[in-house]
C-alpha cells in the first residue's frame, strides 16, 4: 500500500485517537495468534466502538486499498487472525456485552467479543445451557468460535458452534450491514445465508452481533476415566461405545506423552505408565446417566481397560476436564516448538487413525503427543519439535502431509475444528473437489471484489 | 536478527521460547482483564521482551512502562500449562532496564538513602518508622512537610500517605528476645526473619510467629543484627546490595546450623526461595544455595512439622486472601487454610477470586495508584461478599493494602495473619485453664 499515513489519519478520524495505535509495542503484540511459526505485523490496529464505525472503516479500506483482519482473542490455531501484509487489525475483544438472555425463547444475543465461558456462566445461572466448549473457552470469543465453527469437549452429543447459531449480524466487505436469521426456530425466508458466515474465518464479513440457541441445562453428569495399556484398545473402545448406541457428552482421548505433560502441570494423579486414557462424561436425567455409565464401564473393561474410575464430585469432574483442556499447551513443556494438527476421520476409524499416527511418527523419527475429541473422530496429533532444527522441520512437514493423506483416504478431513486459515491453505485443494473450491472463491470474489477482508486466508482468489 | 549484542543477556532464549502463545494465561492476568490490551497481557509482554532480546524492538519508554505496569503477581505462571517461568522473565527484564537506564540524580539519591542505607540496616528503618508513628499519632503533617521541603516525591507522597501502614506501637526487638527457647522438648532450631516492613508495621505477626513456633517445639533465633531479606534492593535493580544482605543474614543467623529460616511475609519468602536462580548461581554450596534450601514460609513449616491443633475456640468467620507471592510464587495454598481451619469455632468462608491480586504488588500501589485502587475495589467486593469478619492474609504488602481497603470502604473487617489467629487460639487455652 502506498500511503499508510493517509489511511492511519483517516482511520483516526473514524475511531478517535484513543482507539487506534501504530505503536510498535501494540503492533508486535498483535502479530500472532495461537498458531506456531506464523507472525506478521500490521501497520495499524484499531478498536471500533460501533457498527457504523466498522462500516466506515470497511468503505475506507476499499477506497484506500488496505486490508482488514478481524481479531477476537487470538487463540486461533490456523492463523486466522494473524495479520496479512499491509493490514489493519480490527480488535473485537472489547465487544463483550451479553445483550440479552431470553429465557422464554431460550436464546442469547451477544456481542462477538463475549468470552465463551462468560456466556456459559451467565446462561447457566438461568438454568440454561450453551454446549460448545472449546479447550480455549476461558478466553476465546464467540465471534472467533462462529468464524471457526469451533467444536469442544461436548461436541459428540451436542454438536458444534454452527448447531447453535440462529442469527448473525455482520458488516460485509463492501460496507453493507446485514442481519441474517432471527429467534424463529423455523425460518425459510430465502436462501439460508446465515450459514454461509459460520466457519467463514473472517473473510466474508465482520460479525457485530450473534444470536445463539440455548437448551435446558442437563440435570446430572457422570464423569469417568478409563486407562488402557494399548492405544488401539482405547480407540476400539470409542467405536464400540458409539456402536452400542450410547452418545456420551464427552469422549476424549489422551496418549501417554500428553498424559505425562498434563500430570506435570496439574498434579491430579494421572498414572505415568498407562498408554492411553479416555475421559468420558454422560449427562442427562440421573436414571439415564446411571445406566449409560454402567454400560460404558463394561465396554471399557471388555476392551481391556485396566482401570475405570468415577469422578467423586462435581469439583473433581471439573478438575479433570480443565486438565484435559490444558493438554495442548502442556505438551509445550517438552520441546521449544509444538505443532498441532486437526485431522478428523469418521468415528469408526479412530483406532486405525491412531495406529497410523504412531506408524508415521516412527517412520519420520519424530516425537508426537496425541490427544483429542476421539468421539468426534477429531484427533490432534501434536509434533514436539524445535523450529531451529531445519532437518527435523523438513521431516515434520512430510509427516503431516502423510497424516493428512491418511485421514483423507479414510474419508476424513484435514481440519475438524481449527479451520484452514494460513496454516492449511496449501492442503485445501487436496481435500476439496475443484468445483467446491471454485464455488468458495466465487463467493469470496462476489462479496469482496477488492479482497480487503482477511486476504490470503483459506485460499487465494 | 540483529547482530548487535542483545540487551537482555540474562534471559535464556529457552525461557522465552517456552511460551507457545496459546493465550490460556490471559483471563488470569489482572492488567489484561482491566485493559483488554494484548500488550498488557503475559503473552504480549513475553513477545515484546523476545522482540527486544532479538533486536527487533528498542527499549522504548512504552516498553518500559508496559514492564512496570505488570504487577509481577505471577497469576499467569500458575495458569500456564507450558510452565513458562514468567516471574523470572519479567524480573530479569526489569533488572536489565534498570541497568541500562541512565541514572538520574533523583534515583541515585533514592538508592543511596533508601536502599543502601535504610533497608540495609534495620535500625535505620526503625528510626524512620518511629518518625512515621509520631506523624500518625500526632496528626502533624510533619513528614509530609519534611519531604516537601526536600522536594523529593512530594506530589506522590500526598497521594499515597493514606496508604501508609499503621506503625506498630513496639517493634519486634522490643517485644521479642534474641532467643526464644522451645516450650517443652526442643525438636527444631529455626531462625525468624523479622522482615523490614513487617518488623515496624506488623510486629505482632512476628511475636505470634515466634510464640507459635516455640509452642510447637522450636528454639527460635531472632538475632538483632539481621537485615531486610534483600528483595527491596533487588527489585530496585541493585543485585549487589541484595547479595550483601543475603550473605549477612546467612552469617548472623548462622544458617547452616538451623533447620529452617522462617518467613511470615510471602514476598520475602518467594525472593529467598528463588535467590539461587535470581543470581544465576551455579554454585551448590554458597550462601544462595543455603538460603534457598532453608527458607520456609511459616504456614508451610507448621504443616510440615504437624503443628498442634489449638484446644480453645475463636468464634469467628474468616475469609482467606491468597497472597500472589505465596499462591503463585511459592505454590502454597492449602497450608494457611489448614492453619485457619484447625482453630475450633473458626469458619473459613472462601471468597471469589481469592488469588486475584489485591493491588499491593510491592510498591505498585505507589507507582500505579489508579490500577491498584481498581484492584483493591474488586478485592474488597469479594471480601465483603463472604460476610466474614476477618480477612486473613499472609503477606505484609497485602495486609497493608487490605487494611487500607478496610478504612477506605469503611467496613468493620479486620486483617489478620493466619499465624496471629493461631496464636490467639493458643493464648485462649491458657486463659481458660
Ligand atoms: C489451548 C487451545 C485449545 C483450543 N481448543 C479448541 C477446541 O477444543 N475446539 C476448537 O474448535 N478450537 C480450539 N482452539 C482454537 C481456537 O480457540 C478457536 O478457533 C477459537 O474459536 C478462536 O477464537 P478467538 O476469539 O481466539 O479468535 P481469533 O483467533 O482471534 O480469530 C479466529 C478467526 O475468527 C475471525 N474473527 C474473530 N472475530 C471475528 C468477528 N467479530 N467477525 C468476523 N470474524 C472474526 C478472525 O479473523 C479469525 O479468522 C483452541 C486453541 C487453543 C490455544
Ligand atoms: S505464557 Fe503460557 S499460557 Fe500464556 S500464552 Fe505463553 S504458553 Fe500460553
Ligand atoms: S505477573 Fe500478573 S500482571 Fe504480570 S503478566 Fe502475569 S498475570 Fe499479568
Amino acid at each position: 500500500m502506498q500511503n499508510r499515513t493517509e489511511a492511519t489519519a483517516a482511520l483516526d478520524k473514524i475511531v478517535g485517537e484513543k482507539n487506534i495505535s501504530t505503536a510498535p509495542e501494540d503492533l508486535i503484540s498483535l502479530s500472532y495468534d495461537g498458531t506456531p511459526l506464523l507472525e506478521q505485523m500490521p501497520f495499524c490496529t484499531i478498536s471500533p466502538q460501533s457498527g457504523e464505525e466498522i462500516c466506515a472503516i470497511v468503505r475506507l479500506a476499499n477506497e484506500l486499498n488496505f486490508s482488514i483482519v478481524p481479531r477476537g482473542s487470538g487463540t486461533g490455531l490456523s492463523g486466522g487472525s494473524v495479520p496479512a501484509a499491509d493490514c489493519v487489525v480490527l480488535q473485537m475483544q472489547h465487544w463483550d456485552k451479553i445483550i440479552e438472555i431470553d429465557e422464554e425463547n431460550m436464546t442469547a444475543t451477544v456481542e462477538p467479543g463475549v468470552i465463551t465461558q462468560d456466556l456459559h456462566t451467565a446462561v447457566e445461572k438461568a438454568g440454561l445451557f450453551y454446549p460448545p466448549d472449546p479447550g480455549s473457552m476461558k478466553i476465546c470469543t464467540i465471534g472467533g468460535n462462529v468464524a471457526e465453527n469451533s467444536g469442544g469437549l461436548r461436541g459428540l452429543k451436542y454438536g458444534v458452534t454452527s448447531d447453535y447459531v440462529m442469527g448473525i449480524e455482520a458488516v460485509l466487505p463492501d460496507g453493507r450491514w446485514v442481519s441474517l436469521g432471527n429467534k424463529c426456530v423455523k425460518n425459510v425466508s430465502g436462501i439460508n445465508l446465515k450459514d454461509l458466515f459460520i466457519g467463514s474465518e473472517g473473510i466474508l464479513g465482520i460479525f457485530t452481533q450473534i444470536l445463539l440457541k440455548l437448551i435446558p441445562k442437563p440435570q446430572d453428569q457422570k464423569t469417568m476415566l478409563a486407562f488402557f495399556d494399548a492405544i488401539e484398545d482405547a480407540g476400539e473402545t470409542v467405536s464400540a461405545i458409539i456402536a452400542a448406541k450410547i452418545i456420551p457428552c464427552t469422549l476424549e482421548f489422551l496418549d501417554q506423552t500428553t498424559m505425562r505433560c498434563v500430570e506435570d502441570f496439574t498434579h491430579i494423579g494421572l498414572p505415568q505408565d498407562a498408554e492411553a486414557l479416555l475421559l468420558i462424561e454422560v449427562d442427562g436425567d440421573a436414571s439415564i446417566t446411571e445406566r449409560e455409565a454402567q454400560q460404558i464401564i463394561e465396554t471399557c473393561k471388555k476392551y481391556n481397560a485396566h482401570e475405570v474410575k468415577f469422578a467423586k464430585s462435581k469439583e473433581e469432574a471439573e478438575r479433570l476436564k480443565t486438565a484435559r483442556r490444558s493438554a495442548f499447551t502442556a505438551l509445550a513443556r517438552l520441546k521449544p516448538t509444538t505443532i498441532l494438527e486437526d485431522a478428523t476421520v469418521p468415528r469408526d476409524k479412530v483406532a486405525a487413525m491412531l495406529r497410523k499416527i504412531q506408524e508415521i511418527a516412527r517412520k519420520y523419527d519424530l516425537t508426537f503427543g496425541t490427544f483429542g475429541h476421539a468421539g468426534d473422530g477429531n484427533l490432534h496429533p501434536t509434533c514436539l519439535t524445535d523450529e531451529r532444527d531445519k532437518g527435523e522441520m523438513k521431516r515434520v512437514e512430510e509427516a503431516f502431509e502423510e497424516i493428512f493423506n491418511a485421514a483423507l483416504a479414510m474419508g476424513g478431513t484435514i481440519t475438524g475444528e481449527h479451520g484452514i486459515g494460513l496454516a492449511k491453505k496449501n492442503f485445501l485443494a487436496k481435500s476439496e473437489l475443484p468445483a467446491n473450491l471454485q464455488l468458495m472463491q466465487q463467493i469470496k470474489r462476489t462479496l469482496d471484489p477488492k479482497n480487503i477482508l482477511n486476504p490470503g486466508k483459506v485460499f487465494d482468489v | 536478527m540483529n547482530s548487535e549484542p542483545t540487551p537482555f543477556p540474562a534471559i535464556p532464549d529457552d525461557f522465552l521460547r517456552q511460551c507457545m502463545h496459546c493465550g490460556m494465561c490471559l483471563p488470569t492476568c489482572p492488567t489484561y482483564v482491566l485493559t483488554k490490551r494484548e500488550r498488557s497481557s503475559p503473552r504480549g509482554r513475553i513477545r515484546l521482551i523476545k522482540s527486544v532480546a532479538e533486536g527487533k524492538l528498542a527499549v522504548t519508554a512504552q516498553f518500559v512502562e508496559e514492564m512496570n505496569f505488570c504487577l509481577d503477581c505471577r497469576a499467569c505462571e500458575t495458569a500456564c500449562p507450558a510452565g513458562v517461568k514468567y516471574g523470572r522473565i519479567i524480573e530479569e527484564t526489569r533488572y536489565a532496564i534498570l541497568q541500562q537506564k541512565p541514572v538520574t540524580f533523583k534515583t541515585r539519591i533514592f538508592k543511596k538513602i533508601v536502599l543502601n542505607s535504610i533497608f540495609a540496616k534495620q535500625s535505620r528503618l526503625r528510626f524512620i518508622a518511629r518518625l512515621i508513628r509520631f506523624y500518625q499519632r500526632s496528626g502533624l503533617e510533619l513528614l509530609n512537610l519534611a519531604f516537601n521541603l526536600a522536594g523529593f516525591f512530594s506530589k506522590k507522597l500526598k497521594e499515597i500517605s493514606p496508604l501508609a501502614p499503621q506503625i506498630s506501637k513496639k517493634f519486634t526487638a522490643q517485644l521479642l528476645p534474641e532467643f526464644l527457647p522451645a516450650k517443652g522438648v526442643a525438636r527444631f532450631k529455626v531462625g525468624l526473619l523479622a522482615g523490614c516492613v513487617q518488623d515496624v508495621a506488623f510486629a505482632d505477626v512476628n511475636v505470634a510467629t515466634a510464640e507459635v513456633l516455640a509452642l510447637n517445639g522450636c528454639d527460635v533465633y531472632i538475632p538483632r543484627q539481621q537485615c531486610c531479606c534483600g528483595s527491596v534492593a533487588a527489585h530496585a535493580g541493585d543485585l549487589q546490595q541484595a547479595r550483601k544482605q543475603i550473605d549477612r543474614n546467612c552469617r548472623v543467623f548462622n544458617l547452616e546450623k538451623l533447620d529452617a529460616l522462617i518467613i511470615n511475609a510471602a514476598g520475602c519468602g518467594a525472593f529467598l526461595k528463588e535467590s539461587h536462580e535470581i543470581f544465576h548461581s551455579e554454585n551448590s554450596d554458597d550462601s544462595l544455595a543455603l538460603i534457598t534450601a532453608k527458607t520456609k514460609d511459616i504456614s508451610e513449616f507448621l504443616c510440615e512439622i504437624g503443628f498442634r491443633k489449638p484446644q480453645a475456640a475463636l468464634d469467628i468467620e474468616v475469609t482467606y486472601h491468597d497472597a500472589c507471592h505465596l499462591a503463585h510464587g511459592q505454590k502454597i495454598r492449602s497450608a494457611p487454610r489448614q492453619i485457619i481451619q484447625s482453630i475450633p469455632g473458626v469458619q473459613l468462608v472462601e471468597m471469589p477470586e481469592s488469588d486475584w491480586c489485591c493491588g499491593s504488588a510491592g510498591v505498585y500501589n505507589i507507582t500505579h495508584t489508579e490500577t491498584a485502587n481498581a484492584l483493591l475495589e474488586r478485592k474488597m467486593k469479594n471480601c465483603l461478599s463472604t460476610g466474614a469478619r476477618v480477612i486473613a492474609s499472609a503477606n505484609t504488602g497485602c495486609s497493608i493494602q487490605l487494611a487500607y481497603g478496610v478504612r477506605k470502604y469503611k467496613t468493620a473487617m479486620q486483617v489478620r495473619h493466619p499465624v496471629v489467629l493461631l496464636w490467639q487460639a493458643y493464648q485462649r487455652e491458657n486463659s481458660k485453664a
